[in-house]
């Protein structure tokens, strides 16, 4: 049994990484403009998608396609951005929400138009291949997926505190107006900001996508994971997103010992609502 | 009946265009043949105009936006088929429990999420209507899991059933229940609770402080919403006689439909989500029989963006443009009998004592142990330079934030602790510095929500409202709407909402910002008239004239400390002051 525990912990650290990379995109974009992107978990899909193409026309590995996956998720993230969000920013929530949820529909559906319903996958040499630490198994697709999850957050650490962009993103997410009157341009830094949520997401779908199959609706598979994980995390807290990530996937993974399958997702509910009770700003007590 | 209408805030006009709907949807109702498919669907279209107009008494009207509205849905269904099938109660008296189970629903949602961010609601409603479906789909001896649930089917029995030949029968019962939310709707949009739930959309923080409780006012609404779809939920398995988790918990299948087709129609319009179902469900159907198999998803992308397309567009939906052809109801108008102040203590007597009032953010403390009392019928004016606290100190003392340490008492009852709302109750309302007003709301109304916390009815919180507005000297029809106002008007207005929540220690912070001297002058009249109806006032000021003219004493504030209290001439001769706040160029003042 403690063995089976502790088997739980590893993998749960090692798939909480991915969490943390995805929810992190949501907490920066709803940090910068205080929108929820309902349409964020639909950027991993398209991330598989997109390292799926690559890896059947060229056999590239998905990992070493992160940074195409990222660019070509950031480009059409920022793109979406400017089209689609920037002009419901100062709309009323009711707009801003509905108009992510449409862009959803149109992302799930245009995926299934492109590449029918059915289940994708890679064959990588690692795909089943395991190190063993003392009785510890740890899947080298798992750990590779959270090494690659590592790297991304930390380069994001590294753009957020030590790049006049990343400052003027900070800055912005704390006050707006202030922001704007030390001559930072907001819209371009919002289109960034999408950009970067949205790629962030596509490089969660890229690294998993050695051990997961994609098809359309895979991206509702992670939205509520996610959604607890900010929330978790304090709403638009990036540091929140990483530890709520870590901690989300441990008792995700853990409660799979204890529980049916069909009723691990309940456990995440049971944190959400555990959170909204009695810690609404979130484990690291950011701004509520 | 004009009288009746009136009463209902219902124009001539507005009623014969009801009465023509009603009309054309009965004659529908006869016409179409009871067994065939059209009438079906127009059964459905108007069941979910009943649902939808449901989700718009929150997402509309109270500006939360659900995303999990299915949850009620689903319990209502489920509620009462497992009721009938396992202890053979009616879906009659089903469809109550079913009710009654959607507002426990309602607030067990409501409860944790009304005093955090709007989002928090948003993902609480996904949340929960997520947990309940997979729960439906695991205990399949209870729910038949994904197999579903058939009603079962008692010929005999009909009307206790709830089972009748063809859709004609249910037609009628759905439209019946159309007109019950409909008619809440008519309550939520023209009765208190609609101006209160304008009034917290507008702003929450200045609605709490002219005395709504916005907690209250929200949960109201998510309870009726709650409560109504629950009961649509029981139609619908009536209706269809089959219910299966994926369907009546589903998001697309129910929580979306109903935003869409409210968005559609017209957000915020007691007819909007009528006008969005009669389009989108019999559009829906025809997609479904005509997009099969892999084209279905041709049919949702479209769906997406159509939506897309319409929030850019036309974000108010297609009712929109006809709002504000019809002409409105002329509001009814209590005889004016309403005296504005409450105060009762007698000049002179302490009436508002704080004692060590500190607040703390982080390592910085914007107010350090202050105290002081005000009398009753005394102006007291509050001084300090830019970050000395006094702002802080009023949002203190008006309970829009709570002190790190000390208390603030009126008249014996200790304040520290209660919600705003509660404050402005027991008499003690602050008015907004750069003001912040119900934009959208007219000059009239903006007022009438502050008179609510001391009327019981419209008319008369309109006749204490006019009451407030002629004090101040604004014409209640200068304008559409208050967005519309200049900076002096917003400023009279900002006190006259103040003022009508008939307080008995009015708080003005910086309500002479960027008047002419004229206009200065007039301002200290009205102050001065409203200390005689027996009102104590604080005011924040940074026209030192003004605030020397005015007062009766002085409280001197620097970096959140007080520094000196008395008559204005001593306080101004006072070296801490001069040195701190008052500087050469006015030491010549008093």
């Amino acid at each position: 049994m403690t063995e089976q525990i502790l088997q739980a912990i590893v993998n749960g650290i090692l798939i909480g990484g991915v969490y943390a990379v995805l929810a992190v995109g949501l907490a920066l974009v709803f940090g910068v403009m205080e929108i929820v992107n309902f349409a964020q978990s639909e950027f991993v899909m398209l991330g598989m998608y997109i390292a799926y193409a690559v890896f059947a026309a060229v056999g590239l590995d998905p990992i070493a396609a992160v940074p195409i996956v990222f660019l070509a998720v950031f480009a059409f993230g920022a793109a979406v951005q400017r089209l689609l969000i920037q002009p419901v920013l100062r709309a009323p929530m009711v707009s801003q929400i509905f108009l992510t949820v449409g862009l959803s529909f149109v992302l799930v559906a245009g995926a299934q138009l492109l590449f029918g319903a059915t289940f994708l996958s890679v064959v990588t040499p690692y795909q089943t291949a395991a190190l063993t630490f003392g009785g510890l198994q740890v899947s080298v697709p798992y750990l590779l997926a959270f090494l690659a999850s590592a790297v991304m957050a930390a380069l994001l650490w590294a753009f957020l505190e030590r790049t006049d962009m990343g400052r003027a993103m900070r800055a912005t997410s704390q006050n707006r107006t202030a922001a704007q009157l030390m001559g930072i341009n907001p819209t371009r830094i919002y289109m960034i900001a999408f950009g970067l949520g949205t790629g962030l997401a596509g490089v969660a779908g890229a690294v998993i996508l050695p051990y997961a199959y994609v098809f359309p609706t895979v991206g509702h598979n992670y939205s509520l994971v996610m959604f607890t994980v900010v929330t978790l995390g304090g709403l638009g807290s990036v540091s929140g997103a990483v530890v709520g990530g870590l901690v989300v996937g441990v008792i995700h993974a853990v409660s799979a010992v204890f529980l049916p399958t069909q009723l691990q997702n309940v456990v995440v509910f049971a944190i959400f609502l555990a959170t909204l009770l009695f810690r609404p700003s979130g484990l690291l007590g950011a701004k509520a | 009946m004009s009288g009746f209408l009136r009463g209902l805030a219902v124009s001539r006009a507005e009623a014969l265009c009801i009465l023509a709907t009603v009309l054309a949807m009965v004659a529908l109702g006869l016409l179409m043949e009871g067994d065939g498919y059209n009438l079906r669907i127009l059964t459905l279209a108007v069941l979910f105009a009943g649902a939808a107009t449901a989700w718009n008494l929150v997402g509309g009207f109270a500006n939360l936006i659900s995303m999990g509205h299915a949850a009620f849905f689903g319990l209502g269904a489920y509620a009462s088929t497992l009721l009938f099938i396992h202890y053979g109660l009616s879906p009659w008296g089903g469809m109550l429990v079913a009710g009654f189970i959607g507002v426990l629903a309602s607030l067990v949602i409501g409860i944790p999420t009304m005093h955090l961010r709007g989002h928090y609601y948003t993902l609480a409603t996904l949340a929960a209507v997520e947990l309940l479906r997979i729960l439906a789909l695991y205990f399949t001896g209870l729910t038949g899991g994904p197999v579903g649930l058939s009603v079962p089917y008692l010929p005999n029995a009909s009307f206790w059933a709830f089972q009748f030949e063809g859709s004609r029968p249910y037609y009628f019962i759905a439209l019946g229940m159309l007109a019950v939310v409909l008619a809440v709707s008519y309550g939520f949009d023209r009765g208190p609770l609609g101006y209160r739930l304008r009034a917290l959309k507008n702003s929450p923080e200045a609605a709490e402080a002219s005395g709504v409780d916005t907690t209250r006012a929200k949960l109201i609404a998510n309870a009726w919403s709650g409560g109504l779809m629950a009961a649509f939920g029981t139609l619908y398995a009536q209706f269809q006689f089959f219910i299966d988790p994926d369907t009546v918990f589903g998001f697309w299948t129910i929580s979306i439909k109903l935003a869409m087709m409210t968005i559609l129609g017209g957000i915020g319009l007691i007819w909007g989500p009528f006008v969005g179902a009669l389009i989108l469900v019999p559009l829906d159907e025809w997609a479904n029989a005509t997009f099969t198999g892999n084209s279905a998803a041709l049919s949702r992308f479209i769906y997406g963006a159509l939506l897309i397309a319409l929030i850019l567009i036309r974000p108010n939906g297609l009712l929109s443009i006809v709002k504000g052809r019809l002409p409105t109801a002329r509001p009814q108008v209590a005889p004016a009998t309403a005296v504005l102040t409450t105060a009762d203590a007698a000049p002179g007597d302490p009436l508002l004592v704080v004692e060590g009032l500190t607040r703390q953010f982080g390592g910085l403390i914007a107010v350090n142990e202050v105290s002081f009392t005000l009398n009753g019928a005394e102006i007291l004016g509050l001084i300090g330079p830019n970050g000395a606290g006094k702002s802080t100190t009023f949002t203190l003392l008006a309970g829009l934030d709570q002190p790190t340490r000390g208390s603030v008492i009126l008249e014996g009852t200790r304040l520290t602790g209660l919600p705003a709302h509660a404050v402005a109750r027991l008499g003690v309302v602050k008015t907004f510095q750069n003001t912040a007003l119900f934009e959208d709301m007219s000059i009239l109304d903006n007022v009438v929500v502050a008179g609510l916390l001391r009327c019981p009815t419209l008319a008369q919180a309109r006749a204490l409202g006019l009451e407030a507005l002629e004090l101040v000297g604004l014409d209640p029809d200068l304008a559409p709407t208050a967005g519309e106002l200049n900076t002096v008007d917003r400023l009279r207005l900002e006190i006259a909402r103040a003022v009508t929540t008939r307080p008995k220690v009015l708080l003005l912070d910086e309500a002479m910002a960027g008047l002419t001297p004229q206009e200065t002058d007039l301002a200290l009249e009205m102050i001065r008239r409203l200390r005689a109806s027996g009102m104590a006032i604080i005011v924040v000021e940074h026209n030192m004239r003004a605030v020397m003219a005015v007062a009766d004493r002085i409280v001197a504030m620097d970096h959140g400390v007080k520094i000196a209290e008395g008559r204005p001439q001593e306080v101004a001769r006072h070296p801490k002051v001069i040195e701190s706040y008052l500087g050469g160029e006015h030491r010549d003042v008093a």
